[in-house]
């Protein structure tokens, strides 16, 4: 695989694993009174299962699989400017939802929708029939 | 196709179809007001882990990149880990949590716990497995 593949896929099983681990703290504490603690955060859980680990995994693989031009990835440069929009937008949305501020919960989403065109960028010529 | 891909993608399958239903009889509960019968986060988590999850840790076990010549899929035993947590967890998640008054019983508590620490091992044996096959070519 490529190396911006491998990057996306072992980044998205860190989320798939601090995320599930909160899922798993919020479902334990289900029904009892500390049940409050993993709950008022349970933003960041969402955020990083579907995005940090759903949305990156498939981006990854999907950099990797979608057919080439001849051998060529097009546009691939957009592809780390991706990762770190991606990155950056949810570490920025993450700490906007501890510190429970709607400014830096924005920009973290701006930066995921910015991260969601420049993928669409890349991805939009590659998805062509056979030999085109 | 391999064994586990098998496994976990019909498996996957059988979730789409549960969590759909369940999703029905959410509306049907609050229709009826079944007051004590709430299953929408239960559909949802079926939907997110049952269905998407395990296609996705089906598809990736068979075309990640080969481990090795001897174990080309890596080690099953934490596959089989993982589908067996992953499903322990997700059967005991539905038999307790749709029904809210359960949820202060100290029994469905520890039902709670077993779930979650098992649906967590099960993503931990599939990064874990899955981790040795990422290869950069």
């Amino acid at each position: 695989m490529p190396r911006w593949t491998a990057i996306y896929v072992v980044s998205s099983f860190v989320y798939l694993l601090l995320g599930g681990a909160w899922g798993a703290w919020m479902l334990a504490t289900k029904g009892q009174a500390m049940g409050g603690v993993p709950w008022v955060y349970r933003a960041w859980h969402v955020e990083s299962m579907l995005f940090g680990w759903l949305t990156q995994f498939i981006w990854g693989i999907g950099f990797w699989i979608f057919p080439r031009f001849w051998t060529a990835r097009p546009r691939s440069e957009l592809i780390p400017w991706v990762w770190t929009l991606l990155n950056g937008g949810l570490v920025l949305g993450i700490w906007g939802v501890f510190a429970r501020n709607v400014g830096l919960r924005f920009v973290g989403h701006v930066g995921l929708l910015a991260a969601a065109v420049l993928f669409t960028r890349h991805a939009w010529p590659r998805i062509k029939p056979p030999g085109a | 196709m391999p064994f586990y891909t098998r496994l976990f993608v019909k498996t996957s399958l059988v979730y789409a179809v549960l969590a759909v239903g369940l999703l029905a009889l959410t509306d049907l509960a609050s229709l009826l007001r079944w007051n004590n019968f709430s299953p929408y986060q239960t559909a949802l988590h079926l939907f997110l882990v049952g269905w998407v999850l395990q296609l996705i840790i089906g598809i990736a076990y068979w075309m990640f990149p080969k481990y090795t010549r001897e174990r080309p899929r890596g080690y099953d035993s934490l596959m089989a880990l993982s589908y067996g947590a992953l499903n322990l967890g997700l059967v005991l998640r539905l038999a307790v949590e749709p029904v809210p008054t359960f949820w202060v019983a100290p029994w469905a508590r520890t039902v709670f716990a077993i779930s979650s620490v098992a649906q967590w091992l099960g993503l931990l044996a599939f990064v874990v497995n899955m981790s040795l096959r990422i290869k950069v070519k």
